[in-house]
């Protein structure tokens, strides 16, 4: 397998469902023409045509509505939030609207819709364009939410996004796009609903999503080093949680951590962790930690960052004491 | 570019005699000519009498309902505005598409949600339209093509931009009507939803329903614009207005729009003037109206006025008489057959969240 770019294994994934399904639209902002801000759509409004790829005016309310009407009647849209800061602009139609829909009509009307948006910091993002905001849906009943950290999930399961009945909001990190991983040639889809275990350990169990990976995986090399073995385990999926992954990982590693992105406070750590305190009383030796960023707007001047992000030393210190504490 | 960038000071008069206007105005006169040539070969049947009626009993008695006790939650009438259903929802094929609000039981009525589940899904059955989970706010109906009545006020309009773009890419020839307030208009969605209908030129109507008062505070204090139908304007869509207490004149400015819009020219706004003769929502004492305000709105109100029409035209007193007596039987039934019917089951509470495996 050759390494793909995670931005290109998106592309491809759009440009495959959209030749295999012609109730599959793509629109946002600046997605046909210019490719998107990123480049994720470039040349699918050529393959595509402009019917089905389009541009649309800076109005998140009202073309992730258009995409929740389309969607009852009969479309497959997948909506472009060039930045996930926006979905608060569009929030009450996806809160209100895309997943309530099927409730309220007791399923005479399904919303298959995805919702593309990235999140996460990055040199000079700022305030507004920073912002982890998963948790605000997880909590909302008729919404699935993934987040995608690898070239093969993001294929994979955008692939399953698009071609699932439910509302999806589809997570991505604009981090993330430069970066490379393995990509199979032929085609796959991977689910909606279950995580994913990076590496094998015994000790810890490290429960993650998008960025955080990348974090994870430096943690688990640096905890290594001094013998303790940490079982990484990217969520992927954040609504619903694939609890019983995590549930059979704390069952041999006796010791649960959660490492995000967001804001600790209010963050989907903190859901995680009230869930194992009560469904993993008895295989937890060390009480839970949880990281994430500070109760701070993100700042954006580079001396700033660190202060205000989760940080890889702090994190490893924080583990190696959790196991050091048994023993 | 240079010569679009060398304009100074251009004023309002110039605007309206450029040439960029001039499509715009050219439209609103054709909409507007189209619908009085339509409205001269137009007159109410007793269908239409029947139709408003329909509404008007329904509406009645669930407030008695609602009245008499826990059967039926507090609900937003639209006692004075049916002739906007009958003359505008109604006049839609059914194929075509509706979206629309909390005040819109008239409006599904219309559109052919049949009575019985509409008055079920009110006071919270297992045969109403959504098993009584949504209630009095939200008539959704597949059957109809009745998308949405949403209760966030402005919510159902970015939904119709989407109906219409998928009938398009489908080739149905539908086209998808929306319904809102005036109230309504000072909502972004709104305007966001008519903007991205023109710039995509979608076959979408919206029916801004001017009933006078915006939930319990009077239309004019809401925006210095003195006419609500210049609110698509500004999008580049034309607009007219209409006498929404009349079927006929609503109707005919719903055809008008209707062929423009089925044809490709775009979406098309039309300003239906009505009047809300009971409060926002039950128990409002109405206290914000001006004395003698709703006297002169009682007189102008839809029923009594198709039922003088028909009478002038060659209707007789019996004629009307059974079909109020045949929609009461109706109305009645509907009232039955809801309270005989089993209240919503709290074992299927937590079904349709998302999509079940059948």
């Amino acid at each position: 397998m050759e390494d793909t770019f995670y931005w290109r294994a998106i592309n491809r994934a759009l440009d495959e469902e959209l030749a295999r399904d012609d109730c599959v639209l793509l629109f946002g902002e600046d997605v046909a023409l210019p490719g998107g801000v990123f480049g994720v759509t470039r040349g699918l409004v050529d393959r595509h045509g402009g019917d089905r790829v389009f541009d649309t005016p800076i109005s998140e309310s009202a073309f992730v509505g258009a995409a929740v009407g389309a969607a009852m009647a009969g479309m497959r849209p997948v909506a472009e939030l060039m930045f996930m800061d926006f979905s608060l602009v569009a929030s009450d139609q996806i809160i209100n609207h895309a997943a309530k829909v099927r409730f309220m009509s007791q399923g005479g009307f399904g919303v298959p819709l995805v919702i593309r948006a990235q999140q996460g910091v990055s040199p000079a993002s700022s305030a507004q364009h920073s912002q982890s905001l998963e948790a605000m849906f997880c909590g909302v009943p008729g919404l699935k939410v993934v987040a995608a950290a690898t070239p093969t999930d993001a294929y994979g399961m955008l692939k399953s996004a698009i071609r699932d009945d439910d509302p999806v909001l589809f997570l991505e990190h604009r981090v993330l796009y430069a970066t490379q991983g393995p990509l199979a040639e032929e085609e796959f889809l991977e689910p909606l609903d279950k995580a994913r275990i990076v590496r094998k350990g015994d000790d810890l169990t490290l429960a993650t999503w998008l960025h955080g990976v990348l974090w994870a995986e430096e943690v688990a090399d640096r905890l290594a080093e001094r013998d303790i073995g940490v079982e990484v385990i990217d969520l992927r999926s954040l609504q619903p949680i694939d609890y019983a992954t995590l549930g059979e990982s704390i069952g041999k590693t006796g010791r649960a951590a959660i490492l995000h992105e967001a804001i600790r406070t209010g963050g989907l750590g903190a859901e995680i962790a009230a869930t194992l305190a009560e469904t993993q009383a008895d295989s937890l030796r060390e009480p839970l930690r949880r990281f994430g960023a500070a109760f701070v707007p993100m700042a954006v001047a580079p001396t700033l960052v660190p202060a205000l992000q989760p940080q890889v030393d702090d994190v490893v210190e924080a583990l190696s004491g959790m196991v050091a504490a048994k023993s | 570019m240079a010569e679009q960038m060398n304009v100074a000071w251009n004023g309002f008069e110039n605007v309206i005699e450029s040439e960029q206007m001039q499509p715009l105005v050219d439209a609103c006169d054709e909409l507007s000519a189209q619908a009085r040539e339509l409205q001269g070969e137009d007159s109410p049947t007793i269908g239409d009498y029947a139709g408003l009626i329909r509404i008007r009993r329904t509406e009645e008695e669930l407030y008695r309902l609602k009245l008499a006790g826990d059967v039926v939650p507090n609900i937003h009438q639209c006692v004075g505005q049916e002739a906007v259903s009958i003359g505008g929802v109604a006049t839609l094929e059914p194929t075509d598409l509706l979206t629309s609000n909390y005040r819109g039981r008239g409006h599904a009525i219309a559109k052919g949600a049949p009575l019985r589940q509409v008055v079920a899904e009110v006071s919270h059955r297992e045969t109403g339209l959504s098993r009584g989970r949504s209630g009095p706010m939200h008539m959704i109906d597949p059957n109809c093509n009745l998308l949405f009545e949403s209760a966030i006020v402005g919510g159902a309009a970015p939904l119709a931009v989407g109906a219409a773009l998928a009938s398009v890419r489908r080739g149905t020839g539908a086209v998808t009507m929306t319904i809102f307030g005036e109230g309504t208009t000072a909502q972004g969605s709104v305007h966001e939803a008519i903007n991205l209908a023109g710039a995509l030129k979608l076959p979408v109507i919206f029916v801004l329903e001017n009933n006078r008062y915006s939930e319990m505070t009077p239309a004019s204090a809401t925006t210095a614009l003195a006419d609500f139908s210049w609110r698509a304007l500004g999008h580049g869509v034309p607009a007219l207005s209409a006498d929404g207490n009349s079927v006929p004149i609503m109707r005919s400015a719903t055809r008008s729009a209707l062929e423009w819009t089925r044809s490709g020219r775009g979406p098309v706004l039309i300003e239906a003037r009505t009047y809300r003769l009971v409060g926002h929502y039950g128990g409002d004492p109405g206290a914000y109206r001006p004395p003698g305000e709703l006297e002169e709105a009682e007189r102008l109100e839809p029923i009594g006025r198709t039922g003088e029409e028909l009478i002038q035209r060659g209707a007789s007193e019996d004629d009307l008489q059974r079909a109020r007596d045949e929609v009461e039987q109706e109305v009645q039934d509907a009232v039955n057959f809801a309270l005989e019917s089993p209240l919503s089951d709290p074992a299927g509470a937590s079904q349709h969240v998302y999509k079940e495996e059948a």
